[in-house]
């Protein structure tokens, strides 16, 4: 069967499309930059950071003005996970509250769970913990291997006393800045050997 | 030749359909992270139910 070239070029096309796919998607893997910028705004589901959990220790997502979404905290501690493709040194996390009555916030990163009963982190308090308007809160932790669970970082967010108190507290956004040293251009193919031999054996 | 268009692009679709399924089935969350893989599974069935129809054409034509 003879091949016009029209046919041949889009047969390129489509194979180089392909290719080009498969390259971009070890390219987000790999995060070759050494930094990723993960955001949830509670309006859209996201792939890499869940809603805040036990359901019933959390209201459901809620809607204020046009755009914006949030969800309560009523009994805590509450949690939520950040899936990542590979392991980080730091993570930096940005909260957007509201925390009108109740005088103590914090935001912990739990460390891997090696038995079901391990309960370690790394606890820090939130900048302004009082606020009727909607604040940011910045906070940072080492984050290393021995921090995943389940190809997650997994973070409480504890503020003791307010089941007590019967207080409430809202999250609208939480926006991570996750950083690990970047990938060089002569370290490309050792990386990648590194990160699908990791994931063989499921590290 | 936009007949065999359809047939590559449906050939191709359903390759690179196949090779995401089981990249993520191998590694879950390397190809659903960053990428919906239905978009791959819509040109597949998009591309085959018009190939099914070029060629119903073409039968009737004859």
């Amino acid at each position: 069967m003879k091949i016009s070239s029209g046919a041949k070029i889009y047969r390129i096309f489509l194979i180089l499309i392909i290719l080009l796919l498969g390259a971009w998607l070890i390219f987000k893997n790999l995060i070759i930059t050494g930094e990723l910028i993960v955001e949830k705004d509670f309006c859209s589901s996201s792939y890499l950071v869940s809603n805040l959990y036990p359901k019933n220790r959390v209201g459901l997502v809620e809607r204020y003005g046009e755009t914006e979404c949030f969800q309560k905290i009523f009994i805590e501690p509450a949690y939520f996970k950040l899936k990542i493709p590979r392991t980080f040194d730091r993570v930096k996390v940005e909260i957007t509250y509201q925390n009108p009555n109740h005088p103590i916030l914090q935001l912990a990163l739990i460390q891997k769970r090696i038995n079901p009963l391990d309960w370690n982190f790394q606890l820090r308090s939130l900048e302004y913990p009082i606020s009727k308007e909607w604040r940011k809160g910045v906070v940072e932790f080492m984050a290393g291997s021995n921090y995943m669970n389940d190809h997650a970082l997994e973070f409480m967010i504890s503020a003791p006393g307010l089941t007590n108190a019967r207080h409430e507290i809202k999250i609208s956004k939480i926006k991570l800045w996750l950083y690990r040293s970047p990938v060089e251009l002569k370290d490309v193919w050792p990386d990648i050997k590194n990160y699908l031999i990791n994931k063989i054996k499921k590290e | 030749m936009f007949h065999r268009f359809l047939k590559d692009l449906f050939i191709a679709s359903g390759i690179c359909f196949f090779i995401l399924c089981i990249t993520e089935d191998f590694q879950p969350g390397f190809v659903s992270f960053w990428f919906n893989i239905r978009i791959v599974l819509y040109i597949t069935l998009l591309s085959g139910f018009f190939v099914l129809l070029s060629e119903f054409a073409f039968r009737k034509k004859k």
